[in-house]
């Protein structure tokens, strides 16, 4: 009868099918990588904020302000910023999808 | 690729490595979980859930010295014990019902599964690490986080107990 115990616990265990589960756990780790790195880019714009309000800026201020100016009046720089931006939904969203195949 | 290979591109961020793992892995450690939370599915799901997502965020502590199957146990095992921690003594309360999946079992295996269901929970994965899944009693003891010989005696308890549920003769066995 110790035959047959044994071999009632030795068989293997009935696995589920993944049905889905693989892809939820992807997801998740997706979701948490893309928060973390949320809070990293937070994390280096607050810290990079704080050093140049400490710095004199007053010589080259205006003349920044004239270079971000000029930037954000340039047809070519704001549609390139769209183009990556979009680039960034897509590839995001593609990324997704192969995820859920 | 083996474990430890795709182990160590997931350690360097690789997430199509890990995807990998979870996929080879995810049906052995749910089966386990469902065991442990006598076939509460989702309960069970939730947990390897859990596991999945505390190995992506251990990936580098894993060395390679034990089977990549024996490091996600441990997890799973500790998830486990978790979650009956914050559940409090209910969860190990005696229940003859058991969910459709596993009464849908064939006889033998349905008997066994109430059976199991009836067992304290370290002897349920004591018993299942090392018949079910094949971990040498060291491995489970690993696992568990267990002397070896405290793993030893719940599997023989866990025997003994199975014997009398099962209600099969004692001069039979052993």
């Amino acid at each position: 009868m110790t035959g047959a115990l044994d071999a009632l616990l030795s068989a293997p265990l009935a696995e589920p099918a993944d049905n889905g589960f693989s892809a939820r756990v992807a997801l998740t780790i997706l979701d948490r990588e893309e928060r973390r790195a949320g809070w990293h880019v937070i994390f280096y714009a607050i810290a990079i904020s704080a050093v140049l309000a400490v710095l004199p800026f007053t010589d080259f201020a205006p003349a920044l302000m004239n270079v971000l100016s000029l930037l954000m009046h340039s047809q070519p720089v704001v549609v390139g910023l769209g183009v990556i931006a979009l680039s960034l939904v897509g590839y995001r969203f593609l990324e997704r999808s192969s995820l859920l195949t | 690729m083996d474990d430890p290979h795709l182990a160590r591109r997931a350690a360097s961020g690789d997430a199509a490595a890990f995807d990998t793992l979870v996929r080879m892995h995810q049906g052995r450690i749910r089966a386990f979980l469902r065991r442990l939370t006598k076939a509460d599915a989702a309960l069970a799901d939730d947990l390897a859930q859990e596991t999945f997502l505390e190995a992506w965020r251990k990936i580098a502590q894993y060395r390679g010295e034990a089977p990549f199957a024996a490091w996600l146990s441990r997890i799973a095992w500790s998830r486990f014990l978790m979650q009956a921690r914050r559940r409090g003594p209910q969860t190990e309360e005696l229940d003859d019902s058991l969910p459709a999946p596993i009464a849908a079992l064939p006889g033998e295996r349905l008997d066994l599964e109430r059976a199991m269901a009836k067992l304290p929970a370290a002897e349920r994965a004591a018993l299942t690490l090392c018949y079910a899944m094949e971990f040498s009693h060291s491995e489970a003891s690993e696992i568990m986080d267990m002397p070896l010989g405290t793993v030893k005696s719940h599997v023989s308890r866990g025997r003994e107990r199975l014997r009398a549920l099962l209600q099969l003769p004692k001069g039979e066995a052993a």
